[in-house]
């Protein structure tokens, strides 16, 4: 039967609260109502009626924004299940994102600032696609969209149960925690060093960060000096002798040792900057575990080939 | 809370729509049109029948009131065929409302359906449908004027 709208699972979540029957129903019944609220505004009263398709949108972006007001502590989410009008909670919500909004263009100033000297074509196209994003949200009505052209991969993808402004911000932030370890080493070791991981590291769609970080963690392990990034052969059957001698939990253990040493020597101190750095190690695991089987790291820790101003 | 709910209200919006088509006939039967309660449910029914078919959502009083307030003073409507038509009128009113790409409003698209019908179509909901409105939304999808003479230049 018709006027009946599905929000999926995965979608910008509901608030989260366990209601009984009761509250539920309020709740569908106050949504309904700031739906009927929104989509007058949208057709700015020329329709009484819209596509299910855009009564779907609308209704994420409501969920999306009820959620952002909950999130932030501004109102309770048993709130919502009160037989009362939420335009006001909406208006808060409304208000809390243009709080993040103002916040990701502070962070994408931080991020154009600190851009590292390295061309790379997605990562010179992704700003661009930032900056275009704070034009084209559309907070009041689709505030769950992200209309942002994003080409560059981070080394750790933001969540897919992100939505709106919170995926930028979350982008943004770590492609700043991304950006300021590459800024930390010299700029024509990482180049050399980026060459060696990927030969066309300007045109493809590489992660500038991970091998960086990767490197600087491998000679953490060994208490070399990180900033060389160089990560010889020497150095890899070390590293494969001390990983063949390790258990899982060892190996994890000392990645996050040696990611906690690594921010230490870039001298940041943020516990967000410390997880990003101790995350990536981690993630590494699995390669390490596969290739010091076979005895060689070559494939997750690079050699530079070269000094520079020549080869060794 | 679960993650998944569909968000609907259906019986209340039939018994809004019921309520709104009974307080219809207080000024539909000054044109000698009314409905029984059996056509009232049928109508409220259809309504929402037509938007499921048309997939769209109506929210607040929607167009039924509106649709009555301006057809039943059409000499083409009398109570024998009042049902129908405005069975009729509905479907075509959703269905069109899409075609339009939704770039007509709902009152643009009731005040052309009306002078059409009254109009060029003689009461044909046949011609209304299948010329007029077709081509009112060809138009509007184009951006092109309306011409609103027949094939002899006849202005109605």
């Amino acid at each position: 039967m018709g006027n009946e709208i599905t929000a999926k699972s995965g979608d910008p979540f509901l608030p989260d609260a366990s209601f009984n029957d009761e509250e539920i129903l309020t709740f569908r019944l106050n949504i309904w109502q700031l739906l009927g609220y929104q989509t007058e505004r949208w057709t700015m009263g020329d329709s009484s009626s819209v596509p299910v398709e855009v009564a779907e949108e609308l209704l994420r972006s409501i969920c999306f924004t009820l959620h952002c007001a909950t999130e932030s502590g501004i109102v309770s989410a048993k709130e919502l299940a009160r037989p009362h009008d939420l335009r006001g909670l909406l208006k808060r919500g409304q208000a809390e994102i243009k709080n993040l909004i103002k916040k990701g263009k502070t962070l994408l100033g931080d991020v154009v600032r600190t851009t590292p000297q390295i061309e790379n074509i997605s990562y010179r196209d992704t700003l661009p696609g930032l900056a275009g994003f704070f034009k084209k949200y559309d907070w009041r009505y689709f505030a769950h969209e992200i209309p942002a052209s994003i080409d560059y991969q981070l080394c750790r993808p933001v969540p897919d149960n992100l939505y709106g402004i919170k995926y930028i911000n979350e982008y943004i932030v770590r492609l700043s925690i991304e950006n300021r370890v590459i800024c930390s080493f010299d700029v024509d070791t990482v180049i050399s060093l980026l060459k060696c991981h990927c030969p066309d590291y300007r045109g493809l769609l590489i992660n500038l960060y991970e091998p960086v970080a990767a490197n600087a963690v491998g000679l953490a392990l060994l208490d070399e000096d990180i900033f060389s990034l160089d990560v010889g052969a020497d150095r890899q059957r070390k590293l494969v002798d001390l990983f063949k001698k390790c258990s899982k939990d060892e190996a994890i253990g000392r990645l996050k040792n040696a990611a906690g040493k690594v921010a230490l020597r870039l001298g940041f101190e943020e516990a967000a900057f410390i997880e990003y750095l101790r995350q990536t190690a981690v993630d590494l695991y699995p390669r390490i575990n596969a290739a010091a089987a076979a005895g060689w790291l070559g494939g997750v820790f690079i050699a530079l080939p070269y000094e520079i101003g020549g080869w060794k | 809370m679960n993650n998944e709910f569909a968000l609907s209200v259906i019986d209340l919006q039939k018994r809004q729509t019921m309520a709104e088509l009974r307080e219809c006939n207080e000024f539909t039967i000054q044109c000698g049109l009314s409905l029984s309660e059996q056509q009232i449910a049928g109508v409220a029914e259809q309504r929402l029948s037509a938007l499921y078919n048309t997939g769209r959502v109506e929210f607040g009083q929607g167009i039924i009131k509106k649709l009555l307030r301006v057809f039943c003073n059409s000499p083409y409507i009398i109570q024998e065929n009042y049902e129908d038509t405005i069975l009729e009128l509905l479907d075509s009113f959703y269905f069109f409302k899409n075609e339009s790409m939704d770039r007509i409003s709902d009152d643009e698209l009731i005040e052309f359906m009306k002078d059409r019908f009254d109009g060029i179509c003689q009461g044909s909901l046949a011609y209304l449908g299948g010329t007029s409105l077709e081509e009112l939304c060809r138009n509007t999808r184009y951006g092109r004027e309306c011409d609103e003479t027949d094939r002899h230049g006849r202005l109605f």
